[in-house]
């Protein structure tokens, strides 16, 4: 399943250090990528042990499954090697993980170079920790930790079972204030919903794209994280919903929306939040529909549904309040 | 005799009689011949190594034009803490970030955050001298701003610096008192750098050659092959010999010696072939736009943050480093000795004042090609781009201020009008000037790409575009950064081109810079670098 031309691919970075739980979220995103066709690029092929079962072909710098994803060594010409992808081949998304020690900012460039020539948009920059080891860390390597964290939408508090609660409670501290704009997550073997991962799997559920029933990335029971969305919204009132936005932050990790906005009903725009980062960007629909729609997703126990019922009356009254969908991921 | 000759690639030479040469023939460590493959193949004569450049991009080597290399390892190299915005946030994750390394420090151990930041910094609010002496109550610890123009200390790094309430303060330098007379840890100007220099003695100078080495790779890296030491102190002599004397890889640095008195021995140098030299003297007329100390004839906008963050009054306008008849005496002094003058202004004030001096200099002791330069030039007017061309007086332009403090420079500082004619590359480029351009190491990093896609693009941080009418086109922008700088520095008869006599100084890029789209100038990788005829940048994946 191929996303239209005219559209920029979401591209995921995935960032952490040796043993932090990067290259089991690469295959996660490989095994469950369910029907979305994958492409990643990993430091060491090595690394990455796919089943036997699962592989169709493999290359010495690629690999590809039978669901369709394929796992790229990442060398020398990344910037070629994605648009030659998209121009000829294209996957649902991309996912690049960045070096074991190497800061993930090194790719800050190549991928500003591919989202000017209209290939990708980055969707979101995961940096995975490993809450157990990181106590035991020296003030160097914290600090670099940190650094690289801080260059990030999501930040993985990995292997959260394996570190004491007192250790797990000294890094949420620490993370809340050195990197108060990433969205943090305690998690065990990486374990999320694919949603919150990339973003543009909420885009095909906005908009009606079918999709099978496994939104997981792994099997633990994942109960933790609600979306919520409306699909029913005719025009939305600009200035409340940027209004609104310092709240989405706070309650939501991720929120996608196809919206049309008051002030300029005839184009549609594609709204993109994770952590805390946000943006719009007009978005060239074949669907002629002036209908809105968002989603949202967060963590179970901070989601307050109640604030985006009232805040999305208040953009457009004339919607049914009733047609919100609550689920659980 | 060595030889190499280039070939197999596009040859950019920034001299406008030469059109696309196929070949390069150097000839140690100069330029023999440019021109076709075959008359280079029969001027060499004999068999020259043969460097085929496989369709990449051979240009003259990168000169940035106003930077501080020695200077940026003492200030920005470990141990110092990188505390810039673009890497910690907040001001509270900045606070975060020095309480961790308070925790983690010896006691007595010299402590150094650079990169505070009263625009981009979030939640931002001076460090007062108690907050700080609660946090480090047994080190020396000392916070510089992203400007490098202020200081904030506690008790025990005022102390170790030698500053008390009786230190007088030098003309020109601010030791900030509060109402009782009392130090409240803030320095700012010349005596700034020179408080600093505790802290890096402390250190030694093993660190220091470490971190020296390290930058002068980030320049090599980045293919320039020729910049300056503004701010020159006498004593940088030796770590430059040293380094040349390693046979590290050193750029070409023109040395201007800083000066902040009228008696100051300025030392006639030029070591190696065109390797280091005096090229002449850098005086501050004023201060940063960002912490409120630049000479403006309309005020800085009254907000939040220029009220709280910078502690500026409504209706401040600013005002000068020095008073004016030190300066003009300063300028007088280092013109008479023949010096090219260099001089730091950023208030269009301030630029009034240089030009009015300078025109006033040059009437009485006219000197043709004096190639005097104003420095960094935010808020420069129109009407002074024109007096300066008449006045034969050259820009050097700050651009990477629009990159990376857009945002604050319109929205909290000048507002949109005055924004939209800031670091006005454009129009002094139209009107007939020869700019360069910089990056001002330590102030941002080091790459005459990064520069070149600042001046195209004016794209600030969050996207905006700060004045699009003053936007470069790419040839001008790549004049500004080779051929153009050159001449800014006096050495156009000997770099910035790939023409015969020239040193063989040459940056191999893998994409060509006059096409690309200016919004990946900086991600072009620098393949190769060349110095005086010698591969000492070799990117190998």
């Amino acid at each position: 399943m191929s996303t239209s031309e005219n559209i920029p691919i979401p591209l995921v970075t995935v960032g952490g250090f040796l043993g932090a739980g990067k290259t089991t979220l690469v295959n996660h995103i490989l095994k469950h990528a369910d029907d979305r066709r994958i492409v990643v690029f990993v430091n060491d092929f090595g690394a990455i042990n796919i089943d036997y079962d699962l592989i169709e072909a493999a290359d010495t710098d690629r690999i590809s499954l039978k669901n369709g994803c394929v796992c790229c060594t990442l060398n020398d010409d990344l910037i070629g090697s994605i648009a030659s992808f998209c121009r000829e081949d294209r996957p649902d998304a991309f996912v690049v993980e960045a070096s074991g020690v190497a800061d993930p900012r090194s790719l800050d460039q190549s991928i500003i170079a591919l989202q000017s020539a209209g290939h990708v948009h980055l969707d979101n920059r995961v940096y995975v920790m490993d809450a157990d080891q990181f106590g035991s860390l020296g003030y160097a390597d914290t600090e670099q930790l940190v650094d690289y964290a801080v260059a990030s939408d999501l930040v993985l508090i990995n292997k959260a079972d394996l570190a004491a609660a007192s250790d797990l409670q000294k890094l949420h501290v620490l993370l809340k204030r050195s990197c108060p704009r990433s969205a943090l997550l305690e998690t065990i073997q990486c374990a999320i919903p694919f949603d919150l991962l990339v973003g543009d799997t909420s885009l095909r559920q906005i908009t009606g794209a079918a999709r099978n029933t496994a939104p997981l990335l792994s099997p633990h029971a994942l109960s933790d994280f609600v979306s919520w969305s409306r699909s029913d919204l005719a025009v939305v009132k600009k200035e409340a919903f940027v209004e609104f936005l310092p709240e989405l932050v706070s309650i939501a990790i991720r929120s996608k929306g196809i919206l049309y906005f008051d002030d300029d009903p005839q184009t549609p725009f594609l709204f993109d939040l994770v952590g805390t980062r946000y943006g719009f960007r007009p978005f060239l629909s074949a669907n002629e529909n002036p209908v809105s729609s968002f989603v949202a997703i967060g963590k179970k126990r901070e989601f307050q549904t109640g604030v985006l019922e009232r805040m999305f009356n208040r953009f457009s009254p004339t919607s049914n309040s009733n047609s919100s969908k609550l689920e659980n991921l | 005799m060595t030889q190499t000759l280039f070939f197999g690639g596009t040859i950019i030479a920034v001299d406008e009689d030469l059109q696309e040469p196929e070949a390069v023939l150097v000839q140690d460590g100069r330029i023999a011949f440019v021109g076709t493959l075959a008359e280079a193949e029969q001027v060499a004569g004999q068999t020259p190594a043969r460097i085929d450049l496989a369709g990449k991009f051979l240009l003259p080597g990168f000169i940035d034009a106003h930077s501080h290399p020695l200077w940026s390892a003492k200030t920005r190299g470990a141990p110092v803490v990188d505390v810039r915005a673009e890497t910690v946030p907040t001001y509270d994750a900045v606070l975060a970030k020095i309480e961790r390394k308070v925790a983690a420090a010896h006691p007595g151990e010299h402590l150094l955050f650079f990169g505070l930041d009263a625009q981009l910094h979030h939640g931002f609010e001076a460090p007062t001298r108690t907050q700080l002496d609660a946090i480090a109550p047994d080190n020396p610890l000392g916070i510089q701003t992203s400007n490098c123009h202020a200081l904030y200390l506690n008790s025990s790094g005022l102390q170790a610096c030698g500053l008390d309430e009786n230190t007088p303060t030098p003309t020109g330098s601010i030791i900030e008192k509060d109402p009782s007379g009392k130090l409240t840890g803030k320095i700012a100007e010349a005596i700034t750098w020179r408080a600093i220099e505790t802290f890096y003695d402390a250190w030694g100078d093993d660190r220091l050659n470490d971190e020296f080495k390290a930058g002068i790779d980030e320049f090599i890296r980045n293919g320039i092959t020729t910049t300056t030491e503004h701010l020159y102190l006498p004593f940088y002599k030796a770590y430059y010999l040293s380094a040349l004397k390693k046979g590290w890889p050193l750029p070409r640095i023109a040395a201007y010696q800083q000066a902040v008195a009228a008696d100051m021995q300025v030392e006639p140098m030029d070591v190696g072939d065109e390797r280091l030299w005096m090229a002449g003297v850098k005086i501050h007329a004023d201060g940063s736009p960002f912490i409120g100390n630049i000479w403006l004839t309309e005020p800085y906008l009254d907000n939040a943050i220029t009220r709280r963050r910078m502690g500026l009054q409504p209706g401040h306008t600013g005002g000068l480093n020095y008073p004016q008849d030190y300066f003009e005496n300063m300028v007088r002094t280092y013109v008479a000795q023949g010096w090219q003058m260099t001089i730091h202004t950023q208030g269009d004030r301030t630029i009034d004042m240089v030009l009015d001096l300078l025109e006033n200099v040059l009437a009485e002791t006219p000197r043709p090609d004096h190639r005097f330069r104003l420095e960094h030039c935010a808020l420069m007017r129109d009407d002074q781009i024109d007096r300066a061309i008449n006045l034969g007086v050259l820009s050097s332009f700050f651009i990477n201020h629009i990159t990376h403090w857009g945002a604050p420079i319109e929205d909290v500082l000048f507002g949109p009008t005055r924004a939209a004619h800031y670091v006005p590359a454009g129009t002094a480029a139209r009107r007939g000037m020869r700019i360069s351009l910089h990056a001002d190491t330590p102030m941002t990093d080091p790459s005459c790409l990064e520069l070149m896609q600042a001046a195209m693009t004016r794209k600030a941080g969050d996207g905006r575009i700060v004045g699009p009418d003053e936007c470069l086109d790419a040839p001008t922008a790549l004049k500004a950064v080779t051929i153009d700088a050159a001449y800014q520095i006096g050495k156009d008869d000997m770099l910035g081109s790939i023409t015969s006599g020239k040193h063989a100084d040459f940056v191999v890029l893998d994409a060509n810079p006059l096409t690309a789209i200016p919004e990946t100038l900086r991600s072009i990788r620098v393949k190769q670098t060349w110095l005086a005829g010698e591969c000492v940048w070799n990117d190998v994946d």
